[in-house]
């Protein structure tokens, strides 16, 4: 495939991404993050043949490993590393890891990088993470009404569908075809079948959001390995490559509701110096903790034009055996929300598909993936933002 | 009383009694919510409480039908909206009486059951607190 003009960005040429791992999502755990992230490394272990002792650089994400962070990890762990990063954007966590790790690799920085996200969820916590998740959201969203993120949510969605549109039924498709996706993914915790009747019969939780627009909080880990491309070969690790990568914080902050997301400055570089089109992408995974924002997500990394994300949910089927597989883990909105985990679930399932290691449905001859985070409901907007394409390790780029 | 930051609890203290004052940066004219520190426009600490402007525009609404706390899980459903000020920020607010999307709208602030100053969207010209409202300005927890 022939690359376009460089960018002014440096590419990510030798840096493979191996051993896609995830730590069964529970409900409800009396298991700790630390429990939670050491089930991960130990995977990732497992996976790959390789000793504690092996990892000169680590990236953690969590929102319930309090007083702790990714440093306060190495003792837990015993590791030594010579290059640490600790990741709190939520559901950006996984992609900014990347986008770190990669330079670091690439620098000669670490050699091995274990990058994990994962988050406890013990009974009745969550609104004490909720009520005080940042300081503008403590002082002057939480106290209108203690809905956490579903008020925001609610509101974005309320003011979408109004300007583009986009009715219950098109979020409902959506919703349908992850769950579609999920059944054959064992770690999904929705394992029923979810009907357009069901979907739109569901109580009321912020209303136009219904219980089945809302994702479920739960327990769980994910994790993946950033290491040269030269080791994954020594190693016989399949692997992963970043054709281009992009973040964003705060985009757009004079918007008077957010309907857009900073892909949408980003995403001219993340197409040119991927060297690929909308068109060459063989499945997508954006974040989904509500169904409209993976609507903006479509949109705006230029899968449609802006509003029009209700006719293309209408034109393809979404799932993993259909057109346009998207989410084909089941997403979040099928398989939980483990916290920062909900940050990596897209980016991880993303890494089996191009590896070949999937869990559940594969997507056929899958080459070329999107994957994109979003994070940070700070006060009334998602604040980060973050995107990469990915190809499979043996694609000529 | 709840948790919040300094900035806040001062803007609380004000709108017990029924004020409507919010920061103003000194340097650059900017109105400030939710409560900083320093100017978010300008970056300076130049910041003066000020009686502004407190009238705006609903830009959208909402109806809770969950909470996370037990005081609106007793009074649900509830209604919330985004609302513009005419002074420049975007606040939340709990909503009066059928106060809708497009309204021009009049905001009080008052100290809620839990100490925290919050701001009551109302009609312009008219009050629509109904009983719930009421409660939410009138009872105290702690």
């Amino acid at each position: 495939m022939a690359r376009r003009a460089a960018s002014a960005r440096a590419n990510y040429d030798g840096v493979a991404l191996v051993a896609p791992v995830t730590v069964p999502y529970e409900r409800y755990s009396d298991k700790s993050a630390h429990w939670h992230i050491g089930k991960a490394l130990k995977a990732l272990t497992e996976k790959t043949g390789l000793s504690p002792a092996d990892f000169d650089g680590f990236c953690a994400s969590s929102f319930t490993l309090a007083p702790d962070t990714a440093v306060g990890l190495t003792q837990h762990f015993a590791l030594s590393p010579r290059w640490l990063d600790w990741i709190p954007m939520g559901g950006a966590s996984g992609l900014v890891a990347l986008r770190r790790a990669a330079r670091a690799v690439q620098a000669g920085d670490a050699e091995i990088v274990a990058c994990v996200a994962g988050d406890a969820n013990a009974k009745d916590s969550f609104g004490d993470l909720v009520s005080a998740f940042s300081r503008f959201s403590q002082d002057a969203a939480y106290p209108y009404g203690a809905a956490g993120p579903n008020m925001s949510f609610a509101l974005m969605t309320a003011a979408y569908m109004k300007k583009y549109g986009a009715t219950r039924e098109d979020f409902g498709k959506l919703c349908i075809a992850q769950r579609d996706n999920a059944l054959k993914f064992p770690h999904a915790l929705m394992k029923k079948p979810l009907t357009m009747e069901d979907y739109l019969g569901a109580r009321p939780i912020a209303e136009p959001l219904h219980l089945f627009d809302c994702v479920m909080p739960c327990a769980g880990a994910e994790a993946f390995i950033v290491m040269r491309e030269e080791t994954a070969r020594v190693m016989k690790l399949p692997f992963a490559r970043i054709l281009s990568a992009i973040e964003r914080h705060n985009a757009f902050p004079t918007d008077n509701i957010q309907l857009r997301g900073g892909w949408a400055v980003d995403r001219d570089d993340l197409w040119s110096m991927a060297g690929v089109r909308p068109d060459d992408v063989d499945f997508l995974q954006t974040y989904d903790d509500y169904p409209v924002i993976s609507m903006m997500q479509i949109e705006d990394l230029g899968f449609c034009k802006k509003g029009e994300a209700k006719d293309f949910v209408r034109a393809y089927s979404l799932t993993v055996d259909g057109t346009f597989p998207h989410n084909t883990s089941g997403g979040q909105l099928s398989v939980g929300q483990a916290g920062a985990a909900g940050g990596y679930l897209g980016l991880v399932e993303a890494i089996r598909q191009l590896t070949g290691e999937t869990l559940g449905a594969a997507v056929k001859e899958a080459k070329i993936g999107v994957v994109s985070g979003f994070g940070m409901i700070n006060y009334d907007r998602g604040l980060c933002s973050a995107a990469a394409i990915l190809a499979a390790g043996g694609v000529d780029g | 009383m709840a948790e919040m930051s300094a900035a806040m609890r001062e803007f609380s203290r004000r709108a017990d009694g029924g004020g409507f004052q919010l920061q103003k940066c000194a340097t650059c004219g900017a109105v400030q919510w939710p409560p900083r520190d320093v100017c978010g426009e300008c970056w300076t600490d130049a910041l003066q409480w000020a009686a502004v402007s407190s009238t705006g525009v609903v830009l959208a609404t909402i109806t809770l039908r969950a909470s996370m706390e037990e005081f609106f899980r007793a009074r649900l459903p509830w209604r919330i909206g985004t609302i513009r000020l005419d002074a420049g920020p975007i606040v939340y607010a709990h909503l009066g009486g059928a106060v809708a999307e497009g309204d021009a709208v009049r905001l009080e602030a008052r100290l809620d059951f839990r100490g925290r100053g919050v701001f009551i969207a109302q009609p312009l010209g008219g009050d629509a607190r109904d009983s719930k409202l009421t409660e939410l300005i009138s009872e105290r927890e702690d």
